[in-house]
């Protein structure tokens, strides 16, 4: 840049040209150097360029906030708001044949719904979306993404039955007043696809996907009703600290929870996981907030990372995935492909 | 003197159409080069930084679903400032409908900037900074604006017309205005002395 051009401006002048203006943004070391220069070899001309590049520079000595813990955060709810848009959107882009089809099919469905579920109400997640509700007894339910509960709308009265699919945190409002003497109205009961647990007033977690569930207690003691491999019905008792797993008409697995926080870190929107394979945060991904994962590679699910990773977005995970496996991940939309 | 780098990023064509046909990475590349400076830029009119991440969070699934019918702008840089300012004032607006009083007030909102006082390295410049501090204070929101506008941002008078909805004349008014008024405040006669309080601590430099 030449500096003698600006020997004959004037203070204002300095605030109408773009080019040093620009300079002054942009500090290009080129153009530092002739300045540098022109401010030697003419120190009495350059004078009012100087003025205007002090009272500019003091002007943009400001604080900057940049909000970059946000940053992912935000991307993450952007990502989550498309991908329940989009499906909404999908869902009618149908072919004028299929639209026919599908009118006839919801009209059929909904008589049957109707007359099963008429007395139900049920609320749904969207994937990567966490809701939190009161039931009408005052109990608290947190809801993790793709999940629903249906209970039926006199639920004061009788039993409080929930059904479930998907992963939720209950926090139950206890009723009972003599524990020797149970009423059923004081009773709470979650349904699940291949168990059923009994409560009276605790606060515990489940995850009840694939066909199969896994549920922590946190509090107080909850009943689970399931099948063994013989097929016959059993119960087993949890305490407080329990954890157990379970597939439909298999053994019931039962462990200790370790970190009670992991347990409900989903309801904070961390992803928290604990030695554990690549198949099962895999799970998560698709499961709770609707990305599509490849694995060309079978064996790959296997893979194990021994440690806790505790992470805020799914960004995060996938750099620790990539550096600590020797993983290739590349993504695009809500698909997620794996490789060696 | 080193003047702290600011944060523009612009994006060229190749991403930008890239992104327009859908890719995914594409857009994610977009939104991590300008998401600080959108946020820089956000924070000068509003402190609320949730109602900011809104408008953000907003503007960004808006241009995802209308990719397909966004152009090219000349500057992507200016497009997603002019989108986040108008998300903003909507946002502003609805929140303060009902305790609006005065209608002829022309800007409902206000604009601010904060100086950074630790980075100066002289006293003489703390004083030039102080003054130019007061000096900006007394401007009007509108006023504030235009001057970050040009000599934060370093855009020209046709594209801080654009990101402000204003007309071209109207901006070279506005910025004169805002000029006049900072000069009288910052007069040139105390920028020399400062200048010359600069120079002698060089030269002073110079004979240790």
């Amino acid at each position: 840049m030449d500096f003698s051009q600006y020997i004959h401006y004037t203070y204002e002048d300095f605030f109408n040209d773009d080019a040093f203006l620009l300079f002054i943004v942009e500090q290009k070391t080129s153009d530092m150097d002739a300045w540098e220069t022109f401010l030697q070899e003419q120190p009495y001309r350059s004078k009012v360029a100087l003025a205007a590049f002090e009272t500019i520079s003091a002007y943009r000595q400001q604080k900057v906030f940049t909000n970059e813990a946000s940053q992912a955060i935000v991307f993450d709810k952007i990502t989550a708001t498309l991908t329940s848009t989009q499906t909404k959107l999908k869902s009618f882009n149908f072919q004028p044949f299929f639209r026919v089809a599908a009118v006839l099919a919801v009209v059929a469905l909904s008589a049957v719904l109707y007359f099963n579920y008429w007395n139900k109400k049920s609320i749904e997640t969207d994937f990567g979306h966490i809701q939190t509700l009161t039931l009408p007894d005052g109990s608290e339910v947190t809801l993790n993404g793709n999940s629903k509960i249906s209970y039926a709308k006199n639920f004061k009265e009788g039993a409080r039955e929930i059904w479930l699919n998907g992963e939720a945190l209950f926090k139950v409002k206890h009723i009972n007043i003599d524990t020797n003497n149970i009423k059923p109205s004081e009773k709470f009961i979650v349904h699940c696809s291949d168990m059923d647990i009994e409560v009276l007033g605790t606060t515990f977690n489940v995850k009840s996907r694939h066909n199969q569930t896994s549920v922590g207690l946190l509090s107080g003691k909850i009943k689970i009703d399931y099948d063994d491999v013989s097929k016959k019905q059993k119960a087993f008792i949890m305490a407080p600290g329990d954890f157990v797993k379970y597939a439909r008409q298999s053994k019931l697995i039962h462990q200790k929870i370790i970190n009670p926080q992991h347990l409900t870190a989903w309801t904070t929107r961390h992803l928290v996981f604990q030695d554990a394979s690549l198949e099962e945060m895999i799970a998560v991904l698709q499961d709770d907030l609707g990305y599509e994962v490849i694995l060309p590679e079978d064996e790959l699910n296997h893979l194990k990372l021994e440690g806790e990773i505790n992470v805020s977005s799914v960004k995060e995970l996938l750099q620790i995935l990539s550096n600590t496996l020797y993983l290739t991940i590349k993504t695009e939309n809500k698909k997620i492909t794996i490789t060696k | 003197m080193p003047v702290k780098k600011i944060l523009h990023n612009e994006t060229n064509y190749i991403e930008w159409n890239s992104f327009k046909a859908g890719s995914w990475e594409s857009f994610g590349r977009i939104y991590d080069a300008h998401f600080k400076s959108l946020n820089n830029y956000g924070y000068k009119f509003t402190r609320d930084t949730d109602q900011i991440e809104d408008a953000v969070h907003d503007l960004f699934v808006n241009l995802w679903q209308k990719r397909a019918q966004i152009g090219n702008p000349v500057s992507v840089r200016n497009y997603l400032y002019k989108s986040l300012r108008n998300m903003l004032f909507r946002k502003m607006e609805t929140q303060q409908k009902f305790v609006k009083l005065n209608a002829e007030d022309d800007y409902q909102f206000h604009f601010e900037v904060s100086f950074d006082t630790l980075l100066m390295e002289n006293e003489a410049k703390k004083d030039l900074q102080m003054k130019m501090k007061e000096a900006i204070q007394t401007l009007s929101a509108r006023q504030q604006e235009i001057i970050y506008l040009r000599f934060y941002e370093g855009l020209s008078y046709e594209e801080a017309a654009d990101i402000m909805n204003l007309n071209i004349n109207s901006t070279y008014k506005l910025l004169y205005k805002a000029i006049g008024k900072l000069q009288k405040q910052v007069k040139l006669v105390d920028l020399m002395i400062i200048l010359c309080l600069f120079a002698s601590d060089k030269a002073l430099l110079k004979i240790n």
